[in-house]
């Protein structure tokens, strides 16, 4: 899968073997390059280049069925590209399984709120904490060593706003603060790279505004991607956005060129303007 | 009431809840060869450990095994062998739990990889294996005669033939069996392997590797199976090809989930009562599938968390409600 290279500013990456080889000035925190997933012939996402430079908060829209969550799920590890790379500070991920690729940096949260049900929202916490020791492994260690994490876990509940909810079990959360709790167990991981899919669905506008707040601040020295339906949300947060259609890119630039082309207008805005 | 001291509260009154329960379990246990007769109280003991070495993979874990039998027959015959083949009852037991643990080596990593309805299927086509080995191989199993009137040779001056002896021995068989559950539930390894259960997806995504738990949860799991067969053919003094038969893992299931899910205690207990219910109605000449098919219809109806799980929860709301006053 090489001997080619694309319109990429850095013809030297594309050379024998997938180690680091960095050039020029932006520094590129997750790039992929003519990513290509299949499904029984379908072609979920097509020959998609993306690059997102570090420290930036980039949206990915696109109508229903664009590809945005199967393209989440490349660049997390849930899915096996068909073709092409994903790397993640240079390094190539697509090959790696997505335990692996979360102690490289990156971590995501699920378009459904994804929490522990069964444990509490600081057992949540802790228990997402202790991935990156060794106590995972021990089966002869008492709980309360946990309380070694209980700090970090707390610095978290702070963060999230969940610091009066610690103590309840996590399946009697609000949908909000399940949201709250889900970016939550994403920080515990001290990403560099944060992958949000839909971090506001199904909230109203007080929710969403809590979660514009969160997101900013938990965008501070990361990389955030999300993907968002939510215009407003994304003309708020997003310094560039890129626009899905039938997986691939309809285009890329910060929301003022974005909402000006035609194309996205009546690819996805259009839609909107009529709703 | 600030929140810390809350969660300080109930942490404590958690703790206290676990402790009685234990004490409750542990003084039943001890005086129940006096209740009811000794082979059936050592029934109860062996089938009570396999039930919760069910529920640690069940209950904890989210894998509905159907075939356990494999590892508590396989160990079972194993123990049994090696009593009469002339070896001393340490060994016999020790050399059973190493045979269910030696069997669940590529059991477990064949079938760990599937979930729900595939694993089950994986397991009870491997536990068929089991069995029909088990009859094929006269030489070590005794084919349709079973294993029966081996040596049990008295170890430390502890008379064998006593049947009372043998309880107490398997009790303190049993508390090991049911230490190593307990405090594995409650680490850090039992948190993962939990989250895991919950969504596994989302565990994945935090760094852990489900198959690595999940084998390592089916390894004590089969362990303890086998740990707890082997105290039944010690116990029973007889091992016939009903030991590896799925109805004997079907029966486990029954047991655990009668008792209550993720309880530990609940097992113990289901597997009490289910055995108590069959000598009952045998003894009163009553049929024994239907009745016990009964209970077992009316509990998951009315008591889906189980006899244990249903009181916990009634336990629980109480005291919620005693501090909303």
């Amino acid at each position: 899968m090489t001997g080619h290279s694309a319109s990429h500013h850095s013809p030297s990456a594309v050379q024998a073997g997938s180690d680091m080889t960095h050039s020029a000035a932006p520094a590129l925190a997750l790039e992929t390059r003519q990513l290509v997933k299949e499904f029984r012939g379908f072609r979920a996402t097509n020959d998609v280049s993306l690059q997102i430079q570090q420290g930036e908060i980039h949206a990915i829209i696109g109508p229903n069925g664009a590809g945005k969550t199967t393209l989440f799920n490349l660049l997390s590890g849930f899915l096996r590209p068909t073709s092409g790379e994903v790397r993640l500070f240079g390094e190539r991920i697509d090959r790696l399984p997505p335990h692996q690729i979360v102690r490289r940096g990156l971590s995501r949260s699920f378009q459904i709120s994804s929490v522990f049900q069964s444990l509490s929202v600081r057992g949540n916490l802790l228990v997402a904490l202790q991935s990156v020791t060794r106590l995972p492994h021990q089966f002869w260690t008492p709980l309360s060593r946990l309380e070694t994490l209980g700090a970090q876990a707390d610095q978290i509940l702070a963060e999230v706003g969940l610091e009066s909810a610690q103590s309840r079990l996590a399946a009697d959360l609000s949908h909000g603060e399940k949201r709250q709790l889900e970016i939550g167990i994403s920080l515990t991981q001290r990403p560099k790279v944060l992958l949000l899919d839909e971090p506001t669905s199904g909230m109203g506008s007080e929710g969403v505004a809590r979660v514009i707040g969160l997101v900013r601040q938990v965008a501070q020295g990361r990389t955030v991607v999300l993907v968002e339906h939510n215009m407003s949300v994304v003309s708020e947060l997003a310094d560039r956005i890129t626009v899905l259609q039938y997986g691939q890119v309809l285009t890329s630039g910060p929301y003022s060129e974005i909402q000006r082309d035609p194309r996205v207008i009546e690819a996805y805005l259009g839609e909107e303007a009529h709703a | 009431m600030t929140v810390l001291s809350r969660r300080a509260a109930t942490t404590q009154r958690e703790r206290m809840s676990r402790a009685i329960w234990l004490v409750l379990l542990g003084l039943l246990l001890l005086v129940l060869p006096r209740l009811v007769y000794p082979v059936l109280a050592l029934d109860i003991l062996a089938w009570g450990l396999f039930a919760v070495a069910f529920d640690l993979l069940f209950g904890f874990s989210g894998l509905l095994s159907f075939g356990h039998a494999a590892f508590w027959g396989s160990s079972a015959y194993a123990t049994a062998f090696l009593l009469s083949h002339g070896q001393s009852v340490p060994v016999a037991i020790v050399g059973g739990l190493l045979s269910a643990l030696l069997l669940a080596v590529p059991i477990g990593f064949l079938s760990v990889r599937s979930v729900g309805i595939y694993f089950s299927m994986i397991t009870l086509a491997f536990a068929q294996m089991v069995s029909f080995l088990a009859l094929q191989w006269t030489a070590v199993t005794g084919g349709e005669n079973g294993l029966q009137g081996f040596a049990r040779p008295s170890v430390l001056g502890l008379d064998f033939s006593n049947s009372t002896t043998r309880y107490y021995v398997c009790l303190a068989l049993f508390a090991a069996g049911f230490l190593v559950a307990y405090r594995m539930v409650r680490s850090p390894f039992g948190q993962a392997l939990q989250a895991i259960r919950d969504n596994e997806q989302r565990a994945q995504s935090i760094g852990y590797n489900p198959f690595r738990f999940k084998f390592t949860a089916f390894l004590i799991s089969a362990g303890l199976a086998g740990l707890s067969g082997s105290m039944y053919a010690f116990g029973h003094g007889v091992v016939s090809l009903e030991v590896v038969n799925w109805r004997t893992s079907g029966e486990v299931v029954m047991m655990t989930l009668l008792g209550g899910t993720t309880t530990l205690f609940g097992p113990v207990i289901g597997a009490g009562l289910v055995l108590l219910l069959r000598d009952l109605l045998t003894t009163a000449n009553l049929p024994v599938g239907i009745v016990t098919g009964l209970v077992f219809v009316l509990a998951v109806l009315f008591f889906r968390a189980g006899l244990v799980g249903t009181v916990q929860h009634w336990l629980r709301r109480k005291s919620a409600d005693d501090d909303r006053h």
